[in-house]
This record gives structure tokens, sequence and C-alpha cells, in this order.
């Protein structure tokens, strides 16, 4: 699978979006040293609608992170790894894949840099700390703790996630990027182990701008519990079914994170009178009265996120143009810690030439619109496998 | 025979008290190794009760702090503020605001409100609905506070007397009759353990202004089980376990490394706190016991198994001896007897032939002579026997000393047979003898082997005295010279061939009934052969008679 | 005996859950990417088509593996969240 050329960041906004990017240039004077902003843009399916009845128009906010700039230090990570050395699944194998993780955190241990903080957790039936929040300068001596590692006992994953937490928590004040990357390749036996319980962990940790990263290895952990928790953290998830692929995950995952252009992104859309919010696709949200909410915990340079919403409008006739949304996004600049602003705002024009609704067509909307349709069919395809299974 | 039984009798009476005592001893040390169990197991329960109290005062403190910051939320901001919380605060899962008498103010029902807020309203719709009051649980909890003050710690009673401090605008009278001023000020506040789809959730509420709304929040409860787990001790015993559970009996989080089957029962279990109602800390041990305790049981078993086998053997061991010393008096007894019936038969002789001499009434000078000859050959053969008993007598003692020096042991042979011929041809026994060619020089005491072959032939003229020959081979081994002196009696059992050559011993059948003897050539003969460096073995003949082979190390060998 | 078999039978059919449906929706879904793929000649869209049909077919023939069941987590997971490095 290879989306990334979709989501490149795309410089040129295509003729029929009728859209306006501001660009509110908080410190504008100093635009020469600070990197570019996250661009918003707001797009419908099509650029000019059928007039008529009331219909439904699929918004889609895209934030098109800059580029991190290569002339400023990158913010520094808090990176916690979660390493599951579990024992129950022993077996050559498992044992093969664990060695692989710790080669793989080792070989992505050295991509950090001095001053990042770097800790390791590692989790059994007991949760201990082998190597305690630190600065990753250190290096050599963090290897050598990491190489000791031996499996054995049960899965305590709650645990592990929560004392990676509190290792990240040492240097939560100051300004880092924080990141939880857990490895898992068996079932949870201690400690929550409900999918929604380690969600709400994920649901509770974002509050603090941590995010949680998953890798499962193998095809015996619980993927529901994994891809929960990163999902409510605003983490990434893999899958990997050996330990060979996952130095290529750690270092994927290290291009993230050693990339962040933006922190607490907030994104508010505010719906026009009368256009009414009919769902959110894909990606979690909450729909309070005429907004839109969306969080994000990070953004990373290049790179680009979105939001799908269906929303109503109202009656229209033949060649008026009306405001569909107002959208802000609210984010802290990591490089500048200052908090910085950008607007997109959504307009519609109506025609009753139905070749002309149908030229402009966005199909970059439809495809993406599509995809998410069939993400969640691929969730609805795996609760009906799971329909009238029996319970383990 | 009486004496062999009270050995066994007085064995037994031995041998009964060490296995009393030692099954005593055994019983002992397992309920010591109980005992030791149940003092960890004590110890154990005492830290799961710390660690309780801990979380007791973690929550509490957290629910006083919500409780206060609730409470110091600015009414006319009260929506926006709370939102905020929720959007910013781990511990807060939801939030909401109820006005009596009107709909919930938020979350709204309905699809406004995200899936997690329309099971929030769900879950706690009896409140929301009004059917069910805030303050249900009040009494249970004052109930308590006053328990509690009795059996408290300091610490714990330091923060419930905070809390009173905080309380102590409450007055139940005022929450009984809602006051009639619209901005009276009665800052009632509760928590609610809520159990909804068999789980556990905690709700916090407050109600500031005697008619304004009830407002507050529900915990999050895996937020705040993510921060007590951190603090958790850590048990450095492998075979022990402390495990958190929650009121279905799952583990929340676990401290000691043992392996704890989901359905094992824990051994003992402690109760958290009321605030989270149900929820425990189960005690687990192995079942096998401690590492180090049981370590301890297998010294201790090990050390009572080197008693009990020191004292059965040496029981054992004392009876044996008691038993050879009672075969060897017995022997004893029968040698002084046979010596002296050995003793007695030639002096008898001797006596008789000299008396008679004496008395000169035999004239005849062939009868003198045949006479003197008995006397000789009966004083010589008590000089043998004479010697026989002193030698016995040396080796036992390890006095006897021997006077190297080097011969030819074929010379010797050939002396010793022409010196003993007549004696032997007498009993109507043929002499064979066969040298072989060759060089028989030893380095030995001459006169203990004579004394061995004199035995030797003693020996065989006394038990195959119906016999026809008596055979003398000479021949050499690598290093060693052997002679073997052969007959053709009736030879010896083969039960009894080795024991021949035990001191004392004789064959105890009609043979030897007839030949007294003291029963000990064959056994001195073995002991001198051996003190010089040789041996003395038994084979029998083919057909029938025995033969001794005697080895005796060869000059030039050295 | 008879009885054993028809135990066997039912929790084989329960392990599998409703995989029917299962394909079905995935079928459906293929469907209407590949209708929509080719309205607007996106290659994209039909090649996610392509790829979601042979993943439909797999989990028909085999049911749905663990393997198959973290495949489709996962990337419907990192859709919604258009992850990027994997």
């Amino acid at each position: 699978m290879t989306h990334s050329k979709r989501y490149q960041h795309r410089t040129i906004i295509s003729f029929f979006t009728v859209l306006i990017v501001f660009i509110l240039m908080a410190g504008g004077v100093q635009a020469g040293i600070e990197p570019s902003k996250v661009i918003c843009r707001v797009e419908t399916d099509r650029a000019i609608l059928p007039a008529g009845d009331s219909q439904n128009v699929v918004l889609k906010i895209t934030l098109d992170a800059p580029p991190s700039p290569a002339h400023i230090k990158r913010p520094l990570v808090n990176l916690a790894l979660v390493l599951d050395q579990s024992g129950s699944m022993s077996g050559t194998k498992i044992q093969q894949a664990k060695a692989a993780a710790i080669e793989a955190a080792i070989e992505a241990l050295t991509r950090l840099g001095l001053q990042d903080i770097f800790s390791v957790v590692v989790y059994d039936t007991n949760v201990h700390t082998i190597v305690p929040a630190q600065r990753a300068g250190n290096i050599q001596s963090i290897i050598n703790t990491i190489q000791q590692i031996r499996a054995g006992g049960s899965t305590a994953l709650f645990g592990g996630v929560s004392q990676g937490a509190s290792e990240i928590r040492k240097k939560l004040e100051s300004d880092y990027v924080h990141r939880i990357i857990l490895l898992s390749d068996g079932l949870a036996n201690v400690g929550p182990r409900m999918p929604e319980d380690l969600g709400r962990l994920g649901a509770a940790l974002i509050k603090e701008n941590i995010s949680v990263t998953t890798v499962g290895v193998g095809t015996d952990y619980n993927e529901d519990l994994m891809t929960r928790l990163a999902q409510k953290s605003d983490g990434n998830t893999y899958f990997v079914e050996s330990g060979f692929d996952l130095p290529r995950i750690f270092a994927a995952e290290l291009g993230d994170v050693l990339n962040v252009v933006a922190k607490k992104v907030k994104v508010t859309i505010t719906l026009s009178d009368n256009v009414e919010a009919i769902n959110i696709i894909g990606r979690e949200g909450r729909i309070r009265e005429n907004q839109i909410e969306f969080y994000m915990n990070q953004l990373y340079g290049d790179q680009e996120k979105y939001a799908l919403v269906e929303v109503n409008i109202p009656k229209s006739t033949s060649g008026s143009r009306i405001k569909i949304a107002q959208v802000d996004v609210t984010y802290e600049n990591p490089f500048s810690r200052k908090p910085e602003k950008s607007t997109g705002i959504s307009y519609a024009s109506f025609s009753s030439d139905s070749g002309k609704v149908a030229r402009s067509t966005n199909i970059e909307v439809i495809r993406e619109y599509q995809l998410n349709l069939n993400a969640l069919a691929q969730e609805k395809a795996i609760e009906l496998s799971d329909q009238g299974k029996k319970k383990e | 025979m009486t004496s062999k039984r009270s050995i066994i009798i007085f064995w037994a009476l031995f041998l009964v008290p060490t296995l009393i005592i030692s099954g005593i001893a055994f019983r002992l040390l397992s309920h010591e190794q109980e005992r030791i169990n149940r003092a960890a197991i004590q110890a154990l329960s005492e830290r799961a009760k710390t660690i309780s109290e801990t979380i007791h005062i973690t929550v509490e403190a957290v629910q006083e702090n919500l409780t206060q910051s609730l409470l110091d939320i600015d009414q006319d901001n009260l929506q926006k503020t709370l939102l905020v919380w929720e959007e910013t605060n781990p511990l807060v899962r939801n939030v909401f605001i109820y006005q009596k008498d009107r709909e919930l103010e938020y979350p709204v029902r309905g699809m406004e409100s995200t899936l997690e807020e329309r099971r929030f309203i769900t879950r706690y719709d009896s409140l929301f609905s009004g059917r069910m009051k805030f303050d249900f649980n009040e009494d249970l909890s004052k109930d308590e506070s006053k328990t509690k003050g009795v059996t408290e710690s300091s610490r714990q009673k330091l923060v419930a007397l905070s809390r009173v401090v905080q309380k102590a605008p409450v007055s139940d009278q005022q929450a009984l009759f809602p006051a009639e001023s619209e901005q009276s000020f009665i800052e009632k506040s509760g928590w609610i353990p809520w159990f909804s789809e068999n789980r556990l959730h905690i709700l916090g509420w407050v109600q500031k202004i005697g008619n304004g709304p009830v407002y507050g929040i529900e915990l999050e409860l895996m937020a705040l089980l993510s921060r007590l787990v951190v603090d958790f001790p850590e048990l450095p015993e492998k075979k022990v376990a402390l495990l958190l559970m929650d009121g279905n009996g799952y583990f929340m989080h676990q401290s000691g490394k043992m392996t704890v089957d989901p359905k094992e029962r824990p051994r003992a279990v402690i109760s958290i706190s009321n605030l989270l109602p149900h929820w425990q800390i189960g005690v687990f041990v192995d079942k096998k016991g401690f590492g180090s305790t049981r370590g301890f049981l297998y010294v201790s078993v090990i050390l009572l198994g080197v008693f009990i086998i020191a004292i059965v053997s040496g029981g054992v061991l004392l009876t044996r001896m008691t038993l050879q010393n009672m075969k060897d008096a017995r022997q004893k007894t029968s040698f002084v007897s046979s010596v002296s019936h050995e003793l007695k038969t030639p002096l008898t002789s001797i006596r008789m032939y000299a008396e008679l001499l004496l008395s000169k009434r035999i004239k005849d000078a062939n009868k003198i002579q045949t006479y003197l000859s008995v006397i000789v050959s009966e004083s010589e053969r008590l000089t043998r026997l004479i010697n026989n008993v002193l030698a016995f007598g040396k080796l036992e003692q390890g006095k006897k000393t021997y006077h190297l020096t080097i011969f030819e042991m074929d010379r010797l042979l050939d002396q010793m047979i022409q010196s003993h011929s007549i004696r032997i041809e007498n009993q109507g026994i043929e002499i064979i003898l066969q040298i072989e060619e060759g060089n028989y020089k030893v380095k030995t005491d001459r006169d203990a082997i004579e004394q061995v072959i004199l035995n030797l032939v003693d020996n065989a003229l006394k038990y195959a005295d119906k016999g026809k020959f008596i055979k003398f081979v000479l021949e050499k081994d690598k290093s060693f010279i052997l002679l073997k002196i052969c007959d053709d009696g009736p030879g010896i059992p083969k039960a009894q061939q080795e024991m021949i050559f035990e001191k004392f011993h004789r064959v105890d059948n009609s043979l030897t009934t007839k030949q007294p003897g003291s029963g000990l050539g064959l056994s001195i003969a073995r002991q001198i052969l051996r003190d010089l460096e040789g041996d003395l073995f038994f084979e029998p003949m083919p057909g029938s008679g025995s033969c001794f082979t005697a080895r005796i190390k060869h000059h030039e060998s050295d | 005996m008879s009885c054993l078999i028809r135990e066997r039978k039912k929790s084989e059919l329960s392990d599998q859950g409703k995989k029917k449906e299962a394909v079905q929706e995935l079928k459906q879904s293929a469907a209407r990417l590949k209708q929509v793929g080719s309205q607007y000649n996106d290659k994209e869209l039909l090649k996610e088509a392509d790829e979601l049909e042979v993943q439909a077919d797999t989990i028909e023939d085999r049911g749905m593996s663990p393997k198959s069941r973290k495949v489709l987590r996962t990337e419907s997971f990192q859709m919604k969240n258009q992850q990027l490095s994997q």
C-alpha cells in the first residue's frame, strides 16, 4: 500500500476549488526564519452544486503541514519505548521477534539527538522501567541495558503503558514531542484488557499530549485493543507479521516523531446558518450545535491530514453563492512554541447546468470519501465476522 | 539363641523410639513450614493493607480536590469551564449539569451528543431523570465516617478531618429543607460508586446553591488506575503475588512474579476502599511454598534423614559386632578345647611310652626303639602344634617377625619331603613330586615357609588319610613360584572353600569330628604367605580331592 | 457419534461468525469503489477495489483468519488516520 503520493503536500490549489485560504501570520515579520504555517483547505466534492432542493455535501478539511525546516532545530522528542517481554508464547519464532524488536529499538535509538529524552519499560507479569527517562546521549549504556531483556511471564500491557506514561511525565511540562511506542505480541492478561478500556486510557493520555503508537507483532496480539489505543491517543498503528519488518516500522515511526511541525492541533468547523452537520466520516470528532471539532496531537512535516464531514445545504437558486463553513485551526508551533492559527472558508456556487456541475467534480474529495467509506466497510466486515462467535 | 533374640529386642527398642522421634520431628518441621507460610501470607496481607490504604487516601484526596474545584467553579461560566475540564483533565471522563425538574442541561439527550455522552446519559438515567436523588447514599457515607474514625490511621484521620472542615458549612437540616432564598449556599457534594453493565463507574456531584443545578463529573477510572498502578510497589519474591482485582475478579495489576491462574483463589483478600467498592487486593502464594522456606524444609529433611541413617546403621553395626564377638567367643572356646585335646593326645602317648620304658619291663630292644621313636614323633607333633599356636598369637598381634634369607625352593621342598616321607608313607600314602625345570631361588623366611608346607602336609594327612597319594608340584608363574600340594581325599564343599582360611574354622562334618585339630593351620599359612607378599588359595581337584596352591615371590623378579 | 459431529459443526459455524455477510460487505464496498473509480477514471480507487476483492476472496476461502482481521483493522485505521508511515 502506497498512499504516500495521495497525501503528498500539494502546493497548487485546483482551479475548481471554491476555496480561499487565509494564512494569518502571527509573527509575520519573522517569516523568513520561522517555518511556514499549516495550511487549511476546505473543499467540497463538487465545486458547483446543482441548484434546487436541499442536499448533502461532503466537506473535506485538509491540513497541509509544511516541510520541517532544515535550518531550525527540530522539536525535542520525549520517547518511551514499552516492550512486551512476556513468555506466554515462548518459542523460537517469538524469541526471534523479540530479538528483532530489541535490535530495531537500538537502531532507532541511534537516530535520536543528544538532547532527546528516552526511556524503556518492559512488561511481563510485572512492569519494570529498565531505562528511566534520561537524555539519549548516553546511548551505549542504554543499549547494554536493553540487550539484557529476557522473556517470561504474562502480559501486563496496561501496566506497561501506564509506566511508560509515568516516564514521559517526568518531562511533561517541558516542550517535548511526547510519544509512547508500544510493542506487543500477545494478549494482555493482567490489567484491563477490553479494547474500550485501553481506548479510554488513550483518551486520557492525549489530554496530556501523550500519543501512543502501537506495533503489533505476529498474529497473537489483540488488534482491536491496539488500534483503539492508538486511535484515541492519536498515535499510529502498525501490524507486522514477523520481527524482521520492525526496523522499517521504527524508522517510519521515528520519521514521524522527529518531524513534528505542529502540536495540539484543534480544528473547529463553524457551519453557516441553515447548514446542518449530518455525519463525520472516518476520524473521530464531535458535533456541537453548529460546530464540529477535531483534535490532533501532532502534525508531521510535509504530510497531509484531513477530516471528512457530511453536511446538509438548504434550498438554493441557480447562480447563487453561499458560505458553507469557516474552519479555524489552532495549534502550537513547536519551533517558536507560540500558538498559531490558520483559517479556511468554504463557499458553494449553484448552477442548474448539470454539465457544469459534473465538470466541477473534485476527484480528490471523492476518492478520500470513498476510501474512508471503504475503511468503515472493513470495520463492519470485522464486526460481522465476529458476530455469533463464541466468547473466549 | 536367647542372647541373639535379646539383641534383636534391644535393637528394636532402640529403633522404635528413633522412628517415633523422627516422625515427630518431621511433623514439627512441616508444621514449621506451614507456620512460615502463614507468617508470609500475614506479612503480604499487611503489605496489601498498606497499599490499599494508600490507594484509599489517594482516591479520597483526588475526590476531595475535585469536589473543591467543582465548588470553586464560577456559576456563570459553569458549562464552559466543565467542558474545558473534560477536554484537558485526564481524570474527567464526562461532565454533566442537571437542573432538578428540568431536562438534563448538559449533555443534551439525542443526537447532539457524542456516543460516549449518550452512553453516559443512559448509564445514569435514574439520576438524570430524577427518579433517584443524588444524595441517596449520603447515609451510607456518614455511617462510614463515624466507624472509620475508630480504626483509621492517623493520616487518614487527618484527611477525614480536613473533609469535615470543608464540609462544615453543609448542614443536614439545610439539605433536608431546601432554603427558601434562591441564593442560599448549601455546598452539598458527594461521590457515587455506580455499577452499570457490571462495571464500576464513579460520579462526583456538587450542588452549590439550594435551587441551583447539580453538576459534576464522571471520573475516568482508567486514568486513575493508570496512575495508581505505577505506584504499586514491586515485590522481589518469586513465588508470591499481590493482585489488584476489580469487582469481577479480573486482574487489574500484579506485583510479584508468580504466574497466577485466573481461576485460582487468593489466600487472603483485602478490600481496598469503600470509594472503590468490591475492588480488592488478593494475596497469592505458590502452593508449593516459597523458595527460601522450601530450602529450609529440604535441609531439615536431609538432616533428619542423615540422623536416622546414622542411628539405624550404628545399631546394625553394633548388633553385627556383638554377634561377631559372640561367634568369636564360641570359636575360642572350641579352639581351647580342641587345642587342649590336640596337646593331650601326644602327651598321653609320650607319657605312656615313657612310663613303660621307665618301668624297665620292656626288654626287647626293637620295642624300645619303636617306643622311643613314637615319643620323638609325638613330641615333634607337639612342637609343631605349639609352634602353630605361638605363630598364631604373634600373627594376631602383628608381632611376627620374618628373617629373610635367599635359598632355593626346590631344595627346601626336597629336604622336607625326605624328612617327612616316613610319616607320610606310614599312612599308606604315596608321594608324587613334580618339579619343573628352572630356577626357584627365593628371598623369604625359610622357617615360615617350612611351617606353611608342614601345615599343608598335615592338613592333607589329616583330612585325606583315606587317599592314595599326595602330590607336590613346583612350577613358575610370571613373578611367582607356585607350590601345589594336592591330595585325592574327599575334597571341600564349595560353600566352605573360602571359609577354611578363617581362623578357628573347621569343616564341621563327620570328617572333622574324627580328626581333632586347632583350625589354625590354613589360616596361619595364608597369613604368613600374605605377609611375605605371596598368597594361598584353594582349588578343587578334578574328580575329588583338594589342591592348595602357595604363591611365593620369586627372588629374581625384584 | 452423529451428535458429536453435529456439535463440532455447530462450533465451526460459530467460530466463523457471519462470514458470508462479512465477505458480502467487503465485496459490496469493492464494487462501489470500482464503480466510482471507473466513473471518474481514478486508478487509485480501482487498485484499491482490486486489492479488496482479493482480500474478500481470501476470507471467503479460508475464513477470517487472525491475520486477515489484523490487516483489515490496521488498514482501516491507517486510512481513517491518514497514517503515512507504514
